[in-house]
């Protein structure tokens, strides 16, 4: 939607969170962003890198996101303004950097770098519910929290601002139902050139390194008291309700419309006082304590972690009027659940509980309803392969290749892209073990080593082109510099897709689509001393002859490079589909065989209801492998004309 | 629980790949464009093709409106999947809600691989019917 830069000043625009977000970044002269892709934050590096070169915008996708905050730092450093995007679990990753660069500081003449850390309550797009809002209490630094599409614009801004005044990074602590939020924004117009920041040398020692380092801390201590004051007056904290309310309840991002929400369907106005925290951290102490001397009761709305919550309490602790005098309930006390997001009904349901009045979301009869004849049929979409992703093709040699080995207890030691999918009930289920970026090949170059202890159970390593160069390459050369016997398959999609397609450095492209040197997986590996065989997955009798063979030697550092790209990228590109694909009914054997679908399981292999026959879906992308995977030879395929 | 102010709540969801998501946008913009309040969240997985996508939409002419939908707040339900309008029934429907659902099941990959069953159709049509004030279906050609 945000794809011309400058024609939108003074307009109203539905504009995504993250296209907010991009767009304040612009109209705050951001010179420099760099990132990782991950949900829910990719979309802020794919809106600005369209109009990254009219802007003359550096954008992007950096191989890992503490490179992406030590490249926005470099800006930082040099006078400029930066922004590095990541979510939850790459805040982790770049926290080594951030733990050190709070100190540092960007020096006397630095420029703003704001970190925006997008995090997932509900678990839609990772494994876990991190609460990235604790770095910036262990960094020393400030954070801002948006509740609504425009404000999340306007707090770029500030954010850039803040990290200008106290010369240290400012965190911008977004969420899923912010990101993917669509709100109505009204823009200003985009920073000109002559009014972006100038560049200037650095001159002095910008450190946090011994002899310093006490001296530093204690100035990150008395910087965070200065920004604390500033925080006491800030318009993104505000309170909306009666004077002397029965309830307070304290509401930070997703929290405070959930809350407004619930509030008036519950038609609590008079009772329920909303206290809308903007600037969070450090925490305006006095702001804060203002408005818990209105209640005895407090209730805190907040994801994921219990931040705001304990901070109060610790706040009510200090406090010799408030201590004994006010009670806070929220995820400590189960009035909001200790899992999962916040909705205006999690809310319902808390203040109910709270004040002892019925929450009724809806008419009880049709809850009643939708329990006895939804809930039974009601089946879920475990997320799956596309058709024609070459990871199934993968997969399915690796575990023939197996099979052929005799090394039957074998396993496979995954990582984080669309190869994840092998764990559920769509895949093969060869996955038993699976952590975070890169650890498939960091353990198994671990389980590499227990052969001594008389552990025989092969471990092969999956991880994809982008996470090879993400945190891979430590591992797999630490196999080979220890000695492990350790096997690894990078699936080489030529993307980072499950992200949505951005550029890996084997793309060959950058994020604005400027050309740069492929970088060869196969020569790194080489070059570190493995053992290493490039092959096309779709080839399936060479890739499982080439892995059978491989899995069998045992010893050393041996790589298979399954390179393909991925289907939904090269159907885009090319718009065809390399082969029409049929089943002849005569010879398939339907019920009595049912094996390409439940052992290759892609999605496009289909029974028809009348004949009970497998029949080939509309879904399906040509890709011609399923031919070689049934016993029966009962699927064909032809040339389609290019 | 009957909405109270003014606003119009329209969920519509599909499979991913389907265009349910753009759908929203474009009716979101049109609307903006015509100085109606819209807010919308949409909710869906990774980038592949095959699970489960909605979006909501909210609308007002008088007042900003970005919350999320209370539960059975959803005044209609558009859906390219019949599954899919059962999902969004559960979680947003009520006694008043409108559904329109273009009737082209998409068996799950647990369906399609005999782990799960995806419902008999005339059941699912029923179900949707019994759950909705009004509903409209657009039947797939043989």
């Amino acid at each position: 939607m945000l794809n011309k830069s400058e024609d939108i000043k003074n307009s109203r625009r539905l504009m995504l969170g993250n296209e907010a977000i991009a767009r304040g970044a612009l109209e705050a002269g951001v010179q420099v962003c760099a990132g990782y892709p991950g949900t829910p934050s990719s979309e802020i590096i794919n809106t600005l890198a369209g109009v990254a070169k009219e802007n003359n915008i550096h954008i992007e996708w950096s191989t890992n996101e503490k490179v992406a905050t030590e490249v926005a730092a470099a800006a930082a450093y040099a006078g400029l303004r930066s922004m590095a995007t990541m979510k939850n679990a790459g805040v982790n990753v770049a926290s080594d950097f951030l733990l050190h660069f709070n100190l540092s500081g960007t020096g006397s003449n630095g420029g703003g770098m704001v970190l925006i850390a997008a995090d997932d309550p509900g678990s839609y797009s990772s494994g876990d519910e991190l609460d990235s809002r604790w770095l910036a209490k262990n960094a020393m630094v400030p954070m801002l929290v948006p509740t609504s599409v425009q404000e999340a614009k306007e707090m770029v801004k500030e954010a850039f601002a803040l990290s200008e005044e106290f010369g240290v990074y400012c965190v911008l602590w977004v969420y899923t139902r912010i990101c993917h939020r669509s709100g109505v924004v009204s823009s200003e117009g985009i920073m000109k050139s002559e009014d972006k920041n100038k560049p200037s040398p650095i001159s002095e020692l910008i450190s946090n390194e011994d002899p310093f380092q006490y001296q530093k801390i204690s100035q990150a201590l008395e910087r965070l008291e200065k920004i604390r004051e500033s925080f006491e007056n800030s318009s993104f904290n505000s309170y909306s309700g009666p004077e002397n309310p029965d309830v307070l309840l304290v509401s930070c991002g997703n929290g405070f419309m959930c809350a407004m929400e619930a509030v008036k369907l519950m038609k609590l106005e008079k009772t329920v006082g909303i206290l809308k925290l903007g600037a969070v951290w450090p925490i305006p102490v006095k702001f804060v304590s203002k408005h818990l001397a209105k209640a005895s009761r407090v209730i805190v709305c907040e994801e994921t972690d219990p931040f705001i919550e304990i901070h109060i309490k610790e706040i009510i602790a200090d406090s010799e009027t408030l201590t004994g005098n006010v009670k806070v309930f929220g995820r400590s006390t189960n009035h909001i659940p200790k899992i999962g997001e916040l909705t205006p009904d999690v809310i319902g349901e808390g203040l109910s509980k709270l004040l002892n009045q019925k929450y009724l979301a809806r008419d009880l009869a049709y809850s009643k309803k939708i329990q006895e004849t939804v809930d039974p049929i009601l089946i879920n979409r475990d997320g799956a392969m596309c058709p024609g992703c070459p990871h199934r093709a993968s997969f399915w040699s690796i575990k023939q290749a197996i099979r052929k080995s005799k090394k039957k207890n074998s396993i496979v030691s995954n990582d984080i892209g669309c190869y994840s999918w092998d764990m559920t009930r769509t895949g093969h289920q060869l996955t038993k073990i699976i952590n975070c970026m890169g650890s498939g090949a960091g353990v198994a170059s671990g389980f590499g080593q227990l052969s001594r202890f008389g552990f025989d159970q092969r471990v092969i390593s999956v991880m994809g082109d982008s996470t090879f160069f993400h945190s891979s390459m430590p591992a797999i050369i630490n196999a080979v510099c220890n000695g492990s016997d350790m096997m690894a398959v990078v699936m080489d999609n030529s993307a980072t897709a499950m992200t949505g397609f951005q550029p890996s450095p084997v793309t060959g492209a950058t994020a604005d689509g400027t050309s740069v040197p492929v970088v060869s997986i196969e020569d790194i590996c080489r070059a570190a001393g493995c053992q290493v065989e490039v092959i096309d997955p779709f080839d399936l009798e060479l890739a499982i002859k080439t892995l059978t063979k491989m899995i069998k030697k045992d010893k050393g550092v041996r790589i298979a490079v399954l390179r393909r790209t991925c289907e939904l990228i090269r159907n885009r590109k090319e718009k065809t589909k390399p082969y029409n694909v049929w089943v002849d009914e005569n010879i398939c054997k339907a019920e009595n065989c049912r094996f390409c679908m439940t052992k290759f399981k892609c999605p496009s292999l289909n029974v028809s209801n009348e004949t009970g026959k497998t029949f080939i879906g509309e879904s399906c992308s040509g890709c011609g492998v399923c031919v070689d995977i049934c016993p029966h030879g009962a699927i064909f395929k032809e040339d389609t004309e290019a | 629980m009957k909405n109270t102010f003014d606003e119009l709540n329209i969920v519509i969801s599909g499979i991913g790949g389907q265009g349910s998501v753009l759908c929203a946008r474009i009716l979101g913009a049109a609307l903006v464009s015509k100085g109606y309040y819209v807010g919308m969240m949409d909710t869906f997985g990774g980038a592949q093709r095959g699970g489960c996508v909605n979006s909501t939409i909210r609308i007002s002419k008088s007042r900003f409106i970005e919350s999320m939908i209370p539960a059975g707040a959803a005044n209609i339900i558009v859906s390219m999947e019949p599954l899919e309008t059962l999902r969004m029934l559960k979680t947003h429907g009520s006694p008043d809600v409108t559904t329109l659902t273009s009737f082209c099941p998409v068996l799950s990959t647990e369906a399609l691989t005999g782990v799960e069953d995806y419902p008999d159709f005339d059941i699912l049509k029923k179900t949707i019917k019994d759950l909705s004030k009004k509903s409209w279906f657009w039947m797939q050609e043989k």
